[in-house]
């Protein structure tokens, strides 16, 4: 039940602070936007209608959904994180009779909400995954929640390293730049050479490229099943980080209120 | 006004220097997001050799010569801008109006960044190699460090006029990153874009202009655009002048 609040919190300082909300959808629009333009061009002076198995229609919609994935598919939990160990405020948080690590989920959770939203109603209405049979739907269901886990759970584990580094901000330009390259926010990971096609399987494609062809119906039953595999095998890595990493935590008596 | 200015550049070295680790970063940070770039235009050219009448090497041309634009711009201004919205908001201008040079530039030129110099120079490495490779004529060289120059103070004025709004307006800091915007949406040929933004990037807000503009004088020369962004860059100066004017008479020292 706390937990309920906590999503609620995060929820409503995402919805009062409306200013920065429309401002960021209105850049990622802009972004979009170029992107799609460039690619209109290129499908225009290629001659073909259709790049890596996408058509043209459907790259404005790849673009549109993977740049809401990467809004989606934040780091800021390892922000809040630093900031509450350079305060000296981390140990009010480890008084409380709560898991961190559940509160900062529910956190992540109602920061991403309207995100989540928009995404759920592309899912929904767009996409043609619920016309594909319920045991596809529910496995597709399944391959979305557990990609928000094991994203989540990464990120957790990343966020640790605040307990060693004063300065964090570096990771951000960097996280963004991984999302770029091997999320698919740049272009599709379809076109890299079958040689590359592993690539599409490390946690910021499955999170970015993978969940978006989701969307648009392009997997198939076998890389369902094989991301599924994938996401499962990234989320036991990232919780056993978390459990070794957590061990090795120097709890050094840095809090500022005793 | 020389003397005034190396002292102020060698202040920026010195805090530079007390914060090395933070511009090595901010200078791998830029190679980085330079070499998605290069990726990306890599993957468009992959599909067709030519875009609108643009290959590969026309395309490197343009993002980089808009890098090149927008860290010069970084380079000799950014600080400036940064530091100048928090006095106009502090209300700590006093200082600088008293002193004996025009508040205007020396605010502008207050602070140098050298974290992006790094990058700035690479990037001018860069341009050199694709300019060599493109042999413009010595005419057309000329066309294309003017329009690099005048692109740097149609970014310069942008920010001026968005930074002295805080004189009007508090706590817009998302307005702060418009012309960032602008600028990298710009960084694209500009047909690629329907007619209607065409027109009003090229014509109204020249931002696709700025960038399209050098990029072309490797094989045309597009001087018509070039003299008019240049004219409208005046207009602009000129505006975000009469701006700072207006702004001081509103202006509450915390004094």
């Amino acid at each position: 039940m706390s937990y309920w609040q906590t999503f609620q919190n995060a929820l409503t300082t995402t919805l009062t602070y409306r200013g920065n909300l429309v401002l960021r959808l209105l850049t990622v629009s802009v972004e979009i936007a170029v992107a799609s333009f460039m690619w209109l061009a290129v499908y225009r002076f290629s001659g073909q209608d259709n790049v890596a198995g996408i058509g043209s229609s459907q790259m404005v919609v790849y673009l549109a959904v993977v740049n809401v994935l990467a809004l989606i598919f934040s780091a800021s939990p390892i922000f809040t994180l630093s900031a509450l160990i350079r305060n000296g405020n981390l140990s009010v948080m480890l008084l409380r009779p709560i898991n961190y690590f559940r509160q900062s989920f529910w956190t992540y959770v109602g920061q991403a909400t309207p995100y989540l939203i928009i995404y759920g109603l592309a899912i929904a209405f767009i996409s043609p995954v619920f016309r594909r049979g319920w045991g596809y739907g529910l496995a597709s269901l399944g391959l979305i929640i557990l990609t928000y886990v094991m994203f989540f759970s990464l990120i957790s584990g990343v966020s640790l390293i605040s307990f060693w580094l004063v300065q964090v901000w570096p990771l951000r330009p960097v996280l963004n730049a991984l999302f770029l390259l091997l999320g698919g926010q740049a272009f599709p990971l379809q076109i890299l050479p079958s040689a590359w096609r592993w690539v599409a399987l490390n946690p910021f494609a499955l999170a970015g490229n993978q969940l978006t062809l989701l969307l648009l119906g392009k997997l198939s039953v076998h890389q369902l099943t094989i991301d599924l595999a994938m996401a499962a095998g990234w989320l036991v890595l990232a919780i056993v980080v978390v459990k070794v990493a957590a061990a090795f935590v120097p709890m050094r008596g840095s809090a500022v209120n005793g | 006004m020389v003397k005034i200015y190396r002292i102020l550049v060698s202040q920026s070295l010195a805090e530079t220097l007390s914060y090395r680790f933070t511009a090595v970063l901010t200078a791998i940070f830029g190679i980085l997001f330079y070499v998605i770039e290069l990726v990306t235009g890599g993957v468009y050219f992959s599909f067709t050799p030519t875009i609108y009448g643009w290959n590969f090497l026309d395309y490197l041309n343009l993002i980089t010569t808009a890098n090149l634009i927008s860290y010069l711009y970084q380079f000799l201004f950014v600080a400036g801008h940064e530091d100048l919205v928090d006095q106009i908001l502090d209300g700590n201008l006093d200082y600088s109006l008293l002193r004996p040079v025009n508040a205007y530039w020396f605010h502008a030129s207050y602070r140098v960044d050298f974290p992006s110099l790094v990058t700035l120079v690479l990037t001018a490495g860069i341009e050199t190699g694709i300019l060599l490779k493109l042999q413009p004529t010595p005419l057309n060289l000329l066309g294309y460090l003017a329009a690099v120059i005048v692109g740097v103070a149609f970014v310069f004025a942008l920010n001026q006029i968005v930074v002295t709004a805080a004189f009007w307006i508090d706590g817009m800091t998302a307005l702060d990153g418009l012309p960032e915007y602008l600028m990298s949406a710009s960084a694209r040929p500009a047909k690629i874009y329907p007619r209607l933004l065409q027109q009003l990037f090229l014509w109204v807000i020249p931002s696709l202009a700025i960038t399209n503009v050098p990029a072309q004088f490797g094989h045309n020369r597009p001087s018509w655009l070039l003299a008019w962004s240049a004219l409208v860059t005046g207009v602009l100066l000129g505006l975000s002048y009469w701006e700072w004017r207006r702004g001081l008479l509103r202006y509450v020292s915390a004094n």
